[in-house]
């Protein structure tokens, strides 16, 4: 009995249905950094109104207490949250440092 | 997150609540004082629909009772005032709680990170 | 004003104090005698008015009362002028506790207002505390 010779293997014709990836444009890294300083600015106006009301406050000018209260919490767990983005930032950025090397 | 509607509104009520409750001081103050007319203070209302509109800022406005004078032109309610002034402390401690919620909540999620 | 409540409350403390002051001290002379040639005691009788704005209440002045007093006859008191009459105040018991009741509950109230003041502003004080 005569066994039919196996066909040889052609080439591998490429898929299509992947498309080929533009090349990844650098960021500039401005938009992070147009949004921190407005942070910093609200910060601090934040903190200037705190130190004005508890100034008034303490001089006897102020009638509602609350009012102060409010600024100074609001002051606070603004800058805690500043904190925080920073030492992220610091982190991810020391991380990067350590995968180059 | 800081500057929401919310947080705008609590505000405004604890300013309209403080200016209730110092309204009322005086009207007891005066419970007493010939030809007197107790004052009373309004803002929820107001505060309802700026809220719907979406903002949360408004001021509270002052008006005279329209209660019914004693001989001395007096017309402090003594009851009405008590009960009113018991009123606005738990309220103001109620948005003065509310208020504080939102900054532990902030707290809380700064230290899971 | 910070904290203005408590000093509201103060201020009619103050005054209901003075108005207080001004019945007992009625009340405790009320049986004084004197001749008829002379004044009798005169109630004393204090003035209330609000302060502007929201600054609670003060003595406005202190007015006295009649000093021509009633005309009583008792022969026997030794300041008894010739037809045997001496001189009362001119003061009215009921009319004096009567005042007295309404001078202590304005004060009460006013005591009051001063522990729910300081509530307030506890609760104001507490804010943004974990």
């Amino acid at each position: 009995m005569t066994v039919a010779p196996i066909a040889p293997v052609q080439g591998v014709l490429p898929t299509n249905y992947v498309a080929s990836t533009p090349p990844v444009a650098g960021t500039d890294g401005s938009a992070f950094a147009t949004s921190l300083t407005g942070a910093v600015d609200n910060l601090q106006q934040l903190q200037s109104t705190s130190n004005q009301l508890a100034v008034s406050a303490v001089t006897g000018n102020l009638d509602d207490i609350h009012n102060a209260t409010l600024a100074a919490t609001r002051a606070q767990v603004t800058l805690e949250l500043m904190a925080t983005v920073r030492n992220k930032g610091v982190d991810a950025f020391n991380e990067i440092m350590r995968m180059q090397a | 997150m800081l500057e929401s509607v919310t947080s705008a509104a609590l505000a405004s009520a604890m300013d309209g609540l403080a200016l209730r409750q110092r309204t009322i001081a005086n009207n007891i103050a005066n419970v007493n004082t010939p030809n007197y007319h107790a004052k009373r203070v309004s803002f929820e209302d107001a505060l309802a629909e700026s809220v719907q509109a979406g903002d949360g800022n408004v001021q509270a406005t002052t008006a005279d009772s329209l209660e019914p004078t004693q001989l001395n032109g007096n017309n402090v309610n003594l009851d009405t005032e008590t009960l009113s002034n018991i009123d606005t402390v738990l309220r103001f401690q109620f948005a003065a709680q509310a208020a504080g919620n939102e900054f532990t909540a902030v707290r809380s999620a700064l230290r899971t990170s | 004003m910070t904290f203005d409540m408590i000093g509201i409350a103060g201020s009619a403390l103050t005054v209901h104090r003075k108005w207080l002051d001004a019945v007992s001290d009625n009340l405790a002379n009320m049986n004084n005698v004197s001749r008829t040639s002379g004044p009798a005691f005169q109630a004393r009788y204090v003035e209330a008015a609000a302060g502007s704005g929201t600054s609670g209440v003060y003595v406005q002045g202190t007015q006295l009362g009649s000093a021509a007093g009633r005309i009583v006859y008792q022969p026997d008191h030794p300041l008894a002028d010739a037809n045997g009459n001496v001189k009362y105040p001119d003061i009215d018991m009921a009319e004096q506790m009567g005042a007295l009741i309404i001078a202590q509950r304005g004060y009460q109230a006013n005591a009051q207002v001063v522990d729910r003041a300081r509530e307030t502003y506890t609760a104001a004080l507490q804010i943004g505390r974990s």
